[in-house]
């Protein structure tokens, strides 16, 4: 990754801990339980760089996956619950798309987009996991 | 490099437009004709009469009702920027006349209306067109 890309990954964490909603907010591996519930893991889908029609720079496009899991003694309430969190945590990461101006809206795409929400096949009830793509989009300027 | 990003606003004559989709503007003018067979293959390409032509796609049906065909002001529309803290755009075009105004009521999605514009230069050597950068 470079360093925008991880200055990036660090904004996404910090716009869900500024949510106050999530008791553990990490990059755990994905057969690695959360320590704590709520929570929302965040793993590198990928990373692509193609030349900008300027030719003069890069455009970046950064794939992220997040992973939001809860829990509730039933199912619909932990499927509730999940739900209203995901709603949090997305309004908070779209609140500002250019992540503090490192990102912006290319020809190629936004300078953050939030994919299809689908439900988590790894938890079982009475955990509820949701997950969706996050990319993020950038230029920099070739040396 | 600046890059634009979407509609910000459109006004007319001092009036929002509202929620406009989409602007095309297009520039142009007549090629004057050769004068005679010397002029036939005249290298030099002589235009006459430049004007622009705007067409605006918008949903604010409201908007474009209140309008009547003849009306006459100055079109300016500003463009978001693509990246945080580059400036916007503002494009304008002083003395548009509309000459074509099409409202589309639909059953199933948004009613739209679409307009037309037409400017020319109000003398030689001016230009009613101009674009710059805005600060928000």
């Amino acid at each position: 990754m470079t360093p925008t890309a991880t200055d990036i990954l660090d904004d996404v964490l910090t716009a869900l801990r500024a949510t106050g909603a999530f008791a553990w907010i990490g990059q755990a591996g994905p057969d690695q339980p959360p320590p704590a519930l709520p929570a929302v893991r965040v793993g590198l889908l990928g990373h692509t760089t193609q030349p900008a029609d300027d030719g003069a720079s890069l455009w970046h496009e950064l794939r992220l996956e997040l992973a939001l899991r809860t829990d509730a003694p039933r199912t619909a309430a932990a499927l509730g619950k999940a739900l209203e969190l995901l709603g949090r945590a997305r309004s908070a990461l779209l609140a500002d798309p250019f992540r503090g101006g490192r990102t912006c809206h290319l020809p190629i795409g936004r300078a953050t987009e939030l994919g299809p929400v689908v439900l988590g096949t790894q938890a079982r009830p009475p955990l509820c996991e949701l997950r969706f793509d996050l990319t993020c989009r950038y230029e920099e300027e070739l040396e | 490099m600046n890059r634009w990003d979407s509609i910000r606003q459109v006004s007319f004559a001092g009036g929002s437009l509202g929620l406009v989709t989409a602007v095309r503007v297009l520039r142009s003018a007549e090629v004057r004709p050769a004068g005679g067979d010397g002029d036939a293959f005249d290298t030099s390409v002589q235009l006459d009469r430049p004007a622009i032509t705007v067409e605006l796609a918008t949903r604010s049906t409201d908007a474009a009702e209140a309008l009547a065909l003849g009306d006459a002001g100055e079109l300016a529309l500003t463009l978001e920027p693509a990246r945080q803290g580059q400036p916007a755009r503002e494009v304008r075009l002083a003395g548009a006349v509309l000459v074509g105004l099409e409202l589309v009521y639909h059953q199933t999605v948004p009613a739209e209306a679409h307009l037309r514009f037409r400017i020319e230069a109000a003398g030689p050597g001016q230009d009613p067109f101009s674009a710059a950068e805005v600060t928000p």
